[in-house]
């Protein structure tokens, strides 16, 4: 008897002002999702911004959507920069090396004839900027100025490096004198 | 701008359609419970949203005990049960069927004529088809409880009343019959000057006594034509064989509790038989019995009813 009906099938329509709120509904989580996010972007980047002042300092806006062009940007000035540092500094060197072995062959004589015993007789120096020629007499026994120590040592900073003996006499009873000649080229 | 999510509320409307009158009764359907919103005496168009019912008056309806083969959907079952009732009547055009199950396999199917049922319905100002139908008498019968055992119920409507022989929850005979309290309270306040109704409410102590007067003398009429169609009733159940002796009882169910005094004072052996009804919700009596009873059934198409609240 619960069950009788003397009506025939009704279509169960629903309202488009129902419809519209189930829409609304329905959509509103995907906002909720897509605002919150925003909003967590924006602390993180705020976080960032305050915690590097001395790279962000320098950004010319604050438009939080072009931060990601303006990072880029800053990321390529300053590798620019470092690359600059980087070849300035090279130059640097460079150039400290060169005038280094403008006079290092010089000091290395002094410096070798200082730990000698024997007696030396500087006769001409020549430099003109690229070759040096440095011509002595040593006067000994025996010559305590190891060539090859010479070479390890000149030979890292110059090239074309000979060390030659030009002369070897008797001086003195046993004394001798041995004539040497330095040259080399930057 | 009241925002009415109508597809998490339920609200169900009942129309209640007789004679030309109209009334709208409102309420949202909730948790097993009905809760009545608004009650109309005017007809108050709906929400295309909304679970509409509505009464059909008896003088449309046709009713018939067939034997129907067991089939498990009901769709099935209606479509079988409208072949039948087009072979036996010799009917043509468009039906509205719908089968109550009842004894031994048989199946009591109520009809209505399309055409007269769509008349019905526009002439009442309603221009959509309502999700429920539901004939008056079997309208008020729904809010009353089912005893076991072979019972009469007898039905006394505002316009249509009824005698429903049951046997347990089933159906074995439906017959009308011509009492209206309507008519009987339209014979009241012709003599007193107001309705059965409201000199019920009143307890105007002499307004009562001059009704009760008034129903005496019609009472013998009324118990007349009663006690017949009970007889009739009995005799007329193809359905098995009973006799006035061997049911169980008689429930009388009327909504005015002074035709229900006049009718139990008679001396009668059938009357000795009659009882009061146990109601399964709470019967408001600003409403109409059937509207009620279409509430109820509203509420059933969408869950338990549990109470109706107002």
């Amino acid at each position: 008897m619960e069950k009788l009906n003397l009506s025939y099938g009704r279509k169960r329509v629903f309202k488009l002002k129902t419809f519209l709120i189930l829409l609304f509904i329905s959509l509103l989580p995907a906002v909720s999702f897509f605002s919150v996010s925003y909003q967590i972007k924006i602390m993180k980047i705020s976080k960032l911004l305050r915690a590097y002042p001395e790279v962000f300092n320098n950004l010319s806006s604050t438009n939080l959507d072009l931060i990601e062009g303006q990072v880029d940007n800053l990321v390529v000035s300053l590798s620019d920069k470092e690359k600059e540092r980087i070849k300035s500094n090279e130059e640097i060197r460079a150039y400290i090396m060169d005038v280094y072995r403008d006079t290092y062959f010089l000091r290395f004589f002094f410096n070798e004839i200082s730990k000698s015993s024997n007696k030396f007789f500087l006769s001409g120096v020549m430099y003109d900027g690229q070759r040096f020629y440095i011509d002595y007499y040593e006067y000994g026994t025996t010559t305590q100025l190891s060539t090859e120590t010479v070479y390890s040592e000149l030979g890292k900073y110059y090239k074309d490096l000979t060390v030659q003996i030009l002369d070897e006499k008797n001086f003195l009873g046993d004394i001798k004198y041995f004539h040497y000649v330095w040259e080399g080229k930057k | 701008m009241e925002i009415r999510l109508a597809i998490f509320s339920n609200r169900v409307v009942v129309y209640n359609l007789n004679e030309g009158q109209a009334s709208t009764l409102v309420a949202k359907y909730r948790n097993n419970k009905m809760r009545i919103k608004s009650y109309h005496q005017r007809f108050v168009p709906s929400d295309p949203e909304d679970m509409v019912v509505v009464n059909v008056p008896w003088d449309i309806v046709q009713t018939a005990f067939l034997e129907l083969p067991p089939i498990k959907k009901d769709i099935d079952r209606i479509r079988v049960a409208e072949l039948e009732l087009r072979r036996i009547y010799n009917l043509s055009e468009d039906i509205n069927v719908s089968c109550i199950p009842s004894l031994f396999g048989k199946y009591f199917v109520l009809f209505v004529r399309r055409t007269d049922f769509i008349r019905f319905l526009e002439s009442n100002g309603l221009n959509f088809t309502p999700d429920i139908a539901y004939p008056n008498v079997l309208s008020e019968l729904l809010l009353v409880k089912k005893l076991p055992g072979r019972w009469l119920y007898i039905v006394l409507g505002e316009y249509t009343s009824g005698i429903v022989v049951m046997s347990g929850n089933f159906i074995t005979n439906f017959r009308i019959i011509d009492i209206s309290t309507n008519e009987i309270s339209h014979l009241i306040k012709e003599e007193t000057g107001f309705e059965l109704y409201e000199i019920e409410t009143s307890g105007n102590e002499e307004l009562i006594e001059q009704s009760r007067k008034i129903l005496d003398t019609i009472s013998s009429d009324i118990i007349s034509i009663i006690s017949r169609e009970i007889i009739i009733s009995t005799n007329t159940t193809e359905l098995e064989k009973i006799s006035i002796d061997s049911i169980d009882g008689i429930v009388l169910v009327s909504k005015s509790k002074m035709i229900r005094d006049t009718i139990f004072s008679a001396e009668s052996d059938i009357i000795r038989k009659f009882t009061d009804p146990v109601y399964l919700v709470k019967i408001y009596p600003q409403l109409s019995m059937s509207e009620l009873g279409l509430l109820y059934r509203g509420g059933i198409e969408l869950g338990k009813v549990k109470s109706i609240i107002w």
